[in-house]
């Protein structure tokens, strides 16, 4: 157990952080939700009410939708692009997908290598493609969900402004929709952008994030 | 799955029949002059706001406005705590409190780009 604890403690870590988080922001957002209903004049709502809303729904899947996306255009970007000096970055001149025996499938599996990865044909082609795939299907599906939860919650404000409430096509090209999806986007590219560039000349001392602390700017593709 | 929980939060379609209910119920009290139910069908910030402009109780005020007789039903759409009735010859809009639907604007009218103008709103 100790030893599970010590060997998965990042996970364990970050997990707890994001349940930490999401708790969070379903107190805070419980909170500003019951403000603004006051400040109309209209009934507060319980918490239980609040997070089964589509308003705490929406400020979920659009934080989700655009983390998975960084994730999964920096999974595939990185597969063709370089930084030159950035531990990011793959070492320049291995552009692309790579050959079997660089990526160890096929002929090349060593012992401890992945089933699927021996297993050829698509299953192996499958496998290769796993990470972006998943990533790529969480975003979908997180994108959709923001979707139809920021429709309905768009629509309950418009309906306590007096308008008539929009139809889903509608909203999906709406201000709304988009300011909400670009708003997460920039943020989330400049950080992948600012990871790119800052770790070619600053360094963190133990973290697999960063080069060695004596190895030059110009080295890329190494990390401590 | 994110998809489905999303769904299954916004309630996809979630029911607007007991507003309409009260909806339907306030025209008839208004219809039938009694102004007392009607007023106890309003939102309270409606309800202080239409006592305030007109400097009457509530029940007399609220028969002295020029509120339409709505028709039928056409369309009701409810989304979170929030619900439009529209009818025939007029549009409603409601809230959800406590003690169940109440009307927050009646008599609504609509325009272009605009917020209903209503006869009695609390906004």
């Amino acid at each position: 157990m100790r030893r599970f604890l010590r060997e998965s403690s990042l996970s364990l870590v970050f997990g707890g952080l994001f349940l930490a988080a999401l708790v969070g922001q379903s107190f805070a957002g419980h909170a500003e939700y019951n403000n603004e209903q006051q400040a109309s004049g209209l009934a507060t709502v319980s918490w239980l009410a609040y997070v089964t809303s589509a308003d705490y729904a929406v400020d979920i899947a659009e934080n989700w939708q655009s983390e998975y996306l960084q994730f999964l255009l920096y999974i595939l970007l990185t597969i063709w692009l370089v930084q030159r000096g950035s531990p990011e970055s793959k070492v320049l001149g291995s552009e692309g997908r790579e050959t079997d025996e660089e990526q160890r499938v096929g002929e090349y599996v060593r012992p401890g290598s992945p089933r699927w990865a021996k297993a050829g044909g698509r299953i192996t082609g499958l496998y290769s493609r796993s990470l972006g795939l998943v990533m790529g299907l969480v975003f979908v599906d997180s994108w959709v969900a923001q979707s139809i939860a920021g429709w309905a919650a768009y629509n309950e404000q418009r309906i306590g402004d007096l308008q008539d409430p929009v139809t889903w096509p509608s909203y999906v090209v709406s201000a709304d929709f988009w300011s909400r999806s670009l708003q997460n986007w920039q943020s989330e590219f400049l950080a992948i952008g600012s990871m790119v560039v800052l770790s070619i000349y600053l360094r963190e001392r133990g973290s697999p994030e960063s080069k060695p602390v004596g190895v030059s700017h110009d080295a890329t593709g190494v990390e401590g | 799955m994110i998809v489905t929980c999303a769904l299954l939060l916004v309630g996809c379609g979630a029911s607007g029949s007991a507003a309409e209910d009260v909806a339907s119920r306030f025209y008839t009290a208004v219809e039938s002059g009694e102004g007392s139910t009607a007023c106890d069908l309003l939102a309270p910030e409606t309800r202080h706001k239409l006592e305030q402009s007109a400097g009457q109780p509530c029940a007399e005020a609220l028969l002295s406005e020029d509120i339409p007789t709505p028709g039928k039903s056409v369309e009701t759409q409810r989304f979170g705590n929030q619900a439009q009735v529209r009818f025939d010859h007029d549009t409603a809009f409601l809230a959800e409190f406590d003690d169940g639907w109440r009307l927050v604007a009646v008599g609504c009218t609509p325009r272009v780009s605009l917020p209903y103008d209503c006869v009695i709103a609390g906004l």
